[in-house]
C-alpha cells in the first residue's frame, strides 16, 4: 500500500490533522504519497498533513450531500479518517460504495501487512486484523498521539451537489451552554456507580469545588443522570490527563480507564478491594469514598 | 400506518467477567459468556423508551416492531416488549459474531426486504461487546435507506415526518425530516427501558415470538445464517494492560487515609 487518501472534516480541523500527522507517522506512511480531502469551509493550509489537498465544500451536517461526491476521489486502496463521528459514517457508507472494508477505533496499522489493531470485547482485549478486501476505509480511535503537519496546498474547491433525500425543513441548532473544563483540568475526582443517587454526586461536587478539582463521572452516573451528560470520562466522553485523578465508587472499567490513562497519577477509593480499578491505580484504600473524601476536603480549608 | 423497527441486542456484562478469563479467551481466541446474565444493551434500551414515548400520542397510527438477532435465550427480553405494547416481536433465530456487524446487518437487511418496507428503523449506535458502530451505518446502505446518527430526541409530526433531535459538535441539531430512515441512538439520560405492570404482562402472556430461520424464512436468495468473512478477519487477541503500581494505602480511619493521600500525593 503505497499511496492513500486522508478524508477529514473543518470540524475539530487542528487536531483531526495531527492526529493523522501521528498517525502517519507511526505507520510508516510517506506523507508526500498521500492526498488529503478537506470536507468543510476555510482550512488552513499549514495544517494539511500531506503536501497535496483537495476542498470539497460542505454545509456541515448533511452526509447525504457529500458521500457519492467523494467517491471518484476514493481512488486508492487505503483510504484514513481521523476519530469522528461523521468521519466514521463516512467510512463505513463509502467502503459498501466502493465494495471494500471499513474498520472504526484504528490504533495501529502496518500497511505492508494490511493489518490493523483495534480493542474489543469493551475494550478488554485488543484484537489484531487482517484486512482483506481493498480499499481499507479505516477511522481511527480517539487519542492517539499527535505530531505536526507537513502542511500542504489545497487545489481549487469543489462544491458538494445537493443531494437531500431527507428533505429536511425547520433546521435549528442549540449551542451547548459551555464546555465542561474536564480536558484541560489538572486535577479532577470521578465518581462512579458507588455514588448511587443524586445527592450523593452532588456532594462529590461540593467536596471536589472545595479541593479545586473538576468532576467527572462514569457511563453509569452520567446515563442514570446523578452529573450532566457532558461530565462523562472514557472513550465515549473526555479524555483527560490530569495530574492527579481521584476516582471514588468506580469498578474502572476499560473504557472508563482509557479515558483517564493519561492521568500522571491517579488514586482509587472504593469498598470492593476486588474492583478492578485497584489495580490500575498508582493508589488506592478500601474505604468509603465519601468519608475519605469529606477528610481531604477538610485538609484544603 | 406508519411502521417502525426496533432492533435490539441482548449483550452480557463484560465488566463480570473474571481476569483469568479474559486471558484463557484471548490465548485459545474463544470466549464464553453463556454464564454471563444477558440485558437489553444500553443504547438499544433508550431507543425502545424513545420509541414509546414518541409513539404514545396516537398509539393506533402505528405499527411497532421489535427484532433482536440471536438464540432462545434473547426471547426475554421480547416478551416485555409484548408487555410494553409491541405489535410484533421476531426473533432471527442465528449466532450473531459482535465481531462481523456485515453480517448483522445482512441478516437484518435480508429480513427487512422480506416484509413490507418500515418507515422507521432504529437501533442503538453501538453494542458493549462489539463496539465498532458499523451496524446503523451498513443496515442504512443495505436498505438503501438515509440514516441520522446520534438521535437523542424524535417524535412525529401529523404530516407523517419526523422531528428530530441529534447531538452534533458542539450542541444539539433539531431538524424535521422525511421518512424511510434508519436513526442511531446516542447516549440519553433517564432513557432507561419503563417496567412492564403485572396486569400488562398477563395480558400479553402467551403472545408468540416471531422465530425467523434465516436459511429458509429470511428472503433473498443469497441470505445466510453465516456470512462467509472475506473482507477483515481476527488473527489475533491479547489482554488490554491498564494496570499501575497498585499500593495500597492503610488506614485505620478514614482521617488517616485522608491525611496520608494528601501528605504523599496531593500536597
Amino acid at each position: 500500500m503505497n499511496r492513500y487518501i486522508i478524508i477529514l472534516t473543518t470540524t475539530e480541523y487542528e487536531h483531526s490533522c495531527r492526529t493523522v500527522a501521528g498517525f502517519l507517522k507511526a505507520s510508516g506512511l510517506d506523507p508526500a504519497c498521500g492526498r488529503t480531502i478537506v470536507i468543510g469551509q476555510n482550512p488552513d493550509e499549514a495544517l494539511l498533513p500531506t503536501p497535496e489537498g483537495t476542498l470539497l465544500q460542505w454545509d456541515g451536517h448533511r452526509t447525504e450531500h457529500v458521500i457519492h461526491t467523494l467517491i471518484p476521489f476514493c481512488k486508492e486502496k487505503l483510504i484514513l479518517f481521523p476519530y469522528a463521528e461523521v468521519c466514521e459514517e463516512l467510512a463505513v457508507r463509502l467502503s459498501v460504495r466502493l465494495g471494500g472494508c471499513s474498520m472504526t477505533d484504528v490504533e495501529f496499522l502496518d500497511p505492508d501487512a494490511a493489518v490493523i489493531r483495534r480493542k474489543i470485547y469493551g475494550g478488554h482485549i485488543m484484537g489484531t486484523f487482517q484486512l482483506k478486501k481493498a480499499p481499507f476505509c479505516l477511522s481511527l480511535a480517539k487519542g492517539l498521539p499527535e505530531a505536526t503537519p507537513t502542511g500542504g496546498q489545497l487545489s481549487e474547491p469543489h462544491m458538494t451537489t445537493q443531494n437531500d433525500p431527507l428533505q429536511v425543513t425547520d433546521a435549528v441548532f442549540h449551542p451547548e451552554e459551555s464546555s465542561s473544563g474536564l480536558a484541560d483540568a489538572k486535577f479532577v475526582i470521578a465518581g462512579g456507580r458507588g455514588l448511587r443517587n443524586k445527592a450523593s454526586a452532588e456532594e462529590l461536587q461540593r467536596l471536589a469545588e472545595i479541593m479545586g478539582a473538576a468532576t467527572g463521572g462514569t457511563r453509569p452516573a452520567v446515563m442514570n443522570a446523578w452529573l450532566p451528560l457532558d461530565r462523562l470520562i472514557g472513550i465515549s466522553g473526555n479524555m483527560i490527563s490530569p495530574e492527579i485523578c481521584i476516582v471514588c465508587g468506580a469498578s474502572g472499567s476499560p473504557a472508563f480507564c482509557a479515558g483517564i490513562e493519561h492521568s500522571r497519577t491517579i488514586l482509587a477509593i472504593n469498598n470492593d478491594e476486588s474492583a478492578p480499578i485497584m489495580k490500575k491505580a498508582d493508589a488506592f484504600a478500601c474505604a468509603d469514598w465519601k468519608a475519605v473524601l469529606s477528610e481531604l476536603a477538610k485538609l484544603y480549608v | 400506518m406508519t411502521r417502525i423497527l426496533n432492533l435490539l441486542k441482548t449483550t452480557p456484562d463484560l465488566d463480570k467477567v473474571p481476569e483469568a478469563d479474559w486471558a484463557s479467551g484471548a490465548s485459545s481466541g474463544v470466549f464464553d459468556f453463556s454464564y454471563i446474565k444477558q440485558e437489553i444493551d444500553p443504547l438499544s434500551e433508550s431507543g425502545l423508551e424513545l420509541t414509546l414515548r414518541a409513539l404514545a400520542p396516537s398509539r393506533e397510527s402505528f405499527h411497532a416492531s421489535a427484532l433482536t438477532c440471536g438464540p432462545a435465550v434473547s426471547e426475554k427480553a421480547l416478551r416485555t416488549l409484548y408487555a410494553l405494547g409491541y405489535d410484533e416481536c421476531i426473533r432471527i433465530d442465528c449466532a450473531p459474531d459482535p465481531l462481523d456487524p456485515e453480517g448483522v446487518a445482512s441478516v437484518i437487511a435480508d429480513f427487512c426486504r422480506s416484509r413490507e418496507p418500515y418507515d422507521l428503523i432504529v437501533l442503538g449506535a453501538q453494542s458493549p461487546d462489539g463496539g465498532t458502530r458499523k451496524t446503523p451505518y451498513l443496515l442504512a446502505e443495505y436498505l438503501g435507506c438515509p440514516v441520522l446518527r446520534n438521535v437523542t430526541g424524535f417524535d412525529f409530526t401529523d404530516d407523517g415526518r419526523l422531528h428530530v433531535l441529534r447531538k452534533v459538535p458542539g450542541g444539539t441539531l433539531e431538524e424535521t425530516v422525511s421518512l424511510p430512515l434508519v436513526i442511531s441512538i446516542g447516549d440519553v439520560p433517564g432513557t432507561l427501558l419503563r417496567v412492564p405492570t403485572l396486569m400488562q404482562r398477563k395480558k400479553s402472556a402467551g403472545r408468540e415470538i416471531t422465530v425467523v430461520d434465516t436459511a429458509a424464512d429470511a428472503g433473498t436468495a443469497d441470505s445466510s445464517p453465516v456470512r462467509e468473512k472475506t473482507d477483515i478477519s481476527l488473527i489475533s487477541m491479547e489482554i488490554v494492560d491498564q494496570s499501575r503500581a497498585g499500593r495500597r494505602i492503610e488506614g485505620k480511619t478514614p482521617a488517616e487515609i485522608a491525611r496520608i493521600l494528601y501528605e504523599e500525593y496531593l500536597k
